[in-house]
């Protein structure tokens, strides 16, 4: 990280360095893999502990069918609760690797040119995609359930923050791919509905040439332009917080790799099984991309890669600013992940409670304007209420507030706190009313 | 394979390095140059001065820290910083006494009362010194306690020869003199442009804020104007003003402190251009003669409510709020 003698800008913390060739991993002796999402329905494993699968092979679904596939050739080992990368218990289903990939027989639809829109949507169903492009239903106050459409599908062809460079490679190594997609994608959601692709700034004269039908959206290099709830809200002048769902107003977002692979996936009718993740460690030269298949342990990554980790090390699902740090090296890699990322015990950043001085940085680098310095107090001292009238809801946990601190306070932490209890104050309360 | 035990974290995970023991060293270091010319031009009654200040603030420090059982907090150095800064606000020859008594001030009931760094309502400094003004005025006065020095040059100072003898004096100080330095008052609250020269490396590295002098100095330069144009014969050029007395000290290192002066962009300039403001106010219409310590503590008692002016949060409307309700 390069320092300012002059800080009077904000701080931006830029891409560099990422091109090079994407490398393939071999498969991992097992993987892991979540059957459900915190706060969403589990989906219903079809398989047993014992049973053989195939590379590809239906293991669990969802009652509209899309579901999971196996991403290795072996035994089902165990199915029981585990850990998501943020920590939370889940359900998970572990595979032991037990020969070459063996694929399941594929679904190939005839005449993909002139398939019928419901035939696409379903296959790709079949295929495991969560359906983005499908509309919600919604209740409304008077209890009537409403259908919302999505009129407007973003594309992020843009990272969430250095050094994870995944999504900007569809558009130079896997373009084709992704153009077709687009195609693929404009027959299913219609001519009506609006594409929005977000591309880097410097790639989008290049992209700009190549993609036709859709709006294409240059967005900066800075992590501020490439936050998601931010760029969602320069896109379409509409701020979803934290507990808002965009779909609910009938805007989709796709990320370019899960859209790459519609049509690799149709075109080969195979499910899809891997994963383009950014690995940076001190070890490494330079951050390193490498494919790997969904649910493989980090352990696995790091060990292929020569990656050494020592006691007290950080081991980050995610980038620098916003990721996780990871307990243990068996967190698997799923499909909200394509960063490793590894800091040693000696630059390990620790904060403290130290009082807040006033001095505003926090204030002056918020993208949301939070008035981050009285939140953090409130928070701190249980006025959880206060804090959220002052807007710590609108928190678009981007990070810099705590990276510019002098006090070294851990404002994210704190505004992610207060958000959180405030939650569970308002769950008490409506339960109570409930009951009286 | 030995185990490894990783340390978890949620983000951010990086660090810009600031520090605010950092911030402190900067102030130490924009102080030094002005400091060290009041010691050159007041000689050893001076350097006296400003040791037995830093050294009783720290002293201060250490044992209300003790007292209190709290963490200490002596590495911060923000006790030389604010020992520094009163001793530079004092005449070169106050009684040992006065400065072990405003450092007192300062330190226990000014800022450790409340809790340190980040929680004191009024900035300490001030505090120090307006007990001091207030309770010794004869002894706050640098021509008096000076009398017996050889100093060259004037031996008055500019803003009480102002009250005393009014607007004609201006022609006696000549601008030029002030700014560099060649004025009584406290031992480092004269040299202008070392005061300036400091103030500028602040605000370049960021470790003031920067809207606040500006628009301070710009309070005082359209407020003084005003009066001048109103009655030149009454009330001093608006030059005059800003080099003379603590105009300047105030500007960069006594309304910047960060706990007593908003956070929010608009809010500071509207603080610092009400503390220019008023400076000129209590100058011009008021009864002491150099107001920058009196206007700059109104000022502080305001900050709160000046910060309630800021931006918007985005996303935060009538449902958040009747959520919050």
């Amino acid at each position: 990280m390069r320092k300012r003698f002059f800080r009077v800008l904000k701080p931006k913390i830029k891409f560099e360095g990422w091109e090079g060739e994407v490398q393939t991993l071999p498969p991992p002796e097992s993987i892991t893999l979540p059957l459900s999402r915190p706060g969403q329905m589990p989906f219903n494993p079809v398989v047993d502990v014992g049973d053989d699968v195939k590379t590809g092979q239906f293991i669990a679904m969802l009652p509209n069918r899309t579901g999971v596939h196996a991403t290795v050739t072996g035994k089902v080992t165990s199915i029981g609760p585990g850990y998501s990368w943020d920590g939370q218990q889940i359900l998970t289903i572990c595979i032991q690797r037990e020969s070459d990939d063996e694929f399941e027989a594929p679904i190939i639809m005839e005449d993909l040119e002139k398939a019928p829109r419901d035939q696409l949507i379903q296959t790709l169903a079949d295929l495991g995609f969560a359906s983005p492009w499908k509309p919600v239903s919604l209740k409304n106050k008077l209890s009537e359930t409403e259908r919302i459409p999505v009129h407007t599908v973003i594309i992020r062809a843009v990272d969430r923050e250095p050094p994870i460079a995944v999504q900007r490679r569809f558009l130079t190594e896997f373009s084709s791919d992704f153009a077709e997609s687009l195609e693929g994608l404009r027959k299913i959601v219609g001519d009506a509905c609006l594409v929005v692709v977000a591309v880097p700034e410097s790639m989008a004269a290049q992209v700009q040439a190549t993609l036709r039908d859709v709006e294409i959206f240059p967005v900066g290099d800075s992590t501020l332009d490439t936050n998601s709830t931010l760029l969602i809200y320069k896109i379409t002048h509409k701020f979803f917080m934290a507990h808002d769902n965009p779909r609910r107003e009938g805007i989709a977002v796709i990320s370019a790799e899960n859209l790459a692979f519609v049509a690799r996936c149709l075109h080969k009718g195979k499910a899809r099984t891997n994963k383009l993740v950014t690995v940076s460690a001190p070890d490494l030269e330079k951050p390193l991309t490498v494919r790997v298949r969904l649910g493989t342990p980090v352990a696995h990554v790091l060990n292929t890669l020569n990656v050494k980790v020592a006691s007290g090390d950080r081991v980050i699902s995610g980038g620098l600013l916003m990721g996780m740090a990871q307990p243990d090296m068996n967190a698997n890699i799923v499909r909200g992940v394509s960063g490793i990322t590894v800091i040693p015990a000696s630059k390990v950043v620790t904060f403290t409670d130290a009082p807040c001085i006033n001095c505003g940085r926090c204030v002056s680098v918020c993208p949301v304007n939070i008035q981050v310095n009285l939140v953090g107090r409130y928070s701190e001292f249980g006025y959880f209420e206060q804090a959220v009238m002052r807007g710590s809801g609108s928190c678009v946990e981007c990070g810099l507030c705590a990276y510019v601190c002098p006090s070294r306070r851990p404002l994210l932490q704190y505004m992610r706190f207060a958000n959180f209890q405030h939650g569970l104050q308002l769950k008490e309360l409506q339960a109570g009313e409930g009951r009286g | 394979m030995e185990r490894v035990i990783l340390s978890t974290a949620m983000g951010p995970h990086i660090h810009d390095g600031s520090r605010f023991s950092r911030i402190m060293n900067g102030y130490i270091l924009a102080l030094l140059p002005a400091a060290l010319w009041g010691c050159i031009r007041y000689g050893m009654p001076g350097v006296r001065t400003i040791l037995l200040s830093v050294g009783s603030a720290i002293l201060w420090e250490w044992m209300a820290r003790k007292l209190m059982k709290r963490s200490m907090t002596l590495h911060d150095g923000s006790a030389i910083v604010h020992g520094l800064l009163l001793g530079m606000m004092l005449p070169p020859n106050s009684s040992w006494w006065i400065v072990i008594t405003g450092t007192f001030f300062m330190i226990v009931v000014g800022k450790q009362f409340f809790g340190g760094v980040g929680c004191y309502p009024l900035n300490p400094v001030l505090v120090g010194f307006a007990i001091l003004h207030v309770s010794w005025p004869s002894r706050m006065c640098s021509h008096f306690t000076m009398a017996n020095s050889d100093l060259n040059g004037l031996t008055l100072e500019p803003l009480e020869a102002l009250k005393s003898y009014g607007p004609s004096v201006t022609d006696v100080y000549k601008a030029t003199d002030l700014l560099q330095g060649f004025q009584m008052g406290g031992i480092g609250t004269g040299a202008v442009w070392l005061l300036t020269i400091g103030g500028l490396y602040l605000m370049a590295r960021g470790f003031a804020p920067w809207r606040v002098s500006v628009a301070y100095l710009l309070g005082v330069a359209t407020t003084a104007g005003l009066f001048y144009m109103i009655d030149a014969s009454q009330f001093a050029n608006p030059l005059f003003h800003l080099f003379a007395g603590m105009t300047v000290f105030g500007a960069f290192f006594l309304t910047t402190d960060y706990t007593t002066c908003p956070v929010n962009s608009m809010a500071r300039m509207i603080y610092g251009f009400s503390a220019g403001m008023l400076i000129i106010l209590i100058r011009n219409l008021g009864g002491y003669a150099d107001g920058t310590v009196f206007a700059i503590l109104i000022l502080n008692l305001f900050h709160p409510l000046i910060d309630r002016i800021h931006w918007p949060v985005t996303g935060l409307d009538a449902r958040t709020l009747k959520r919050g309700n």
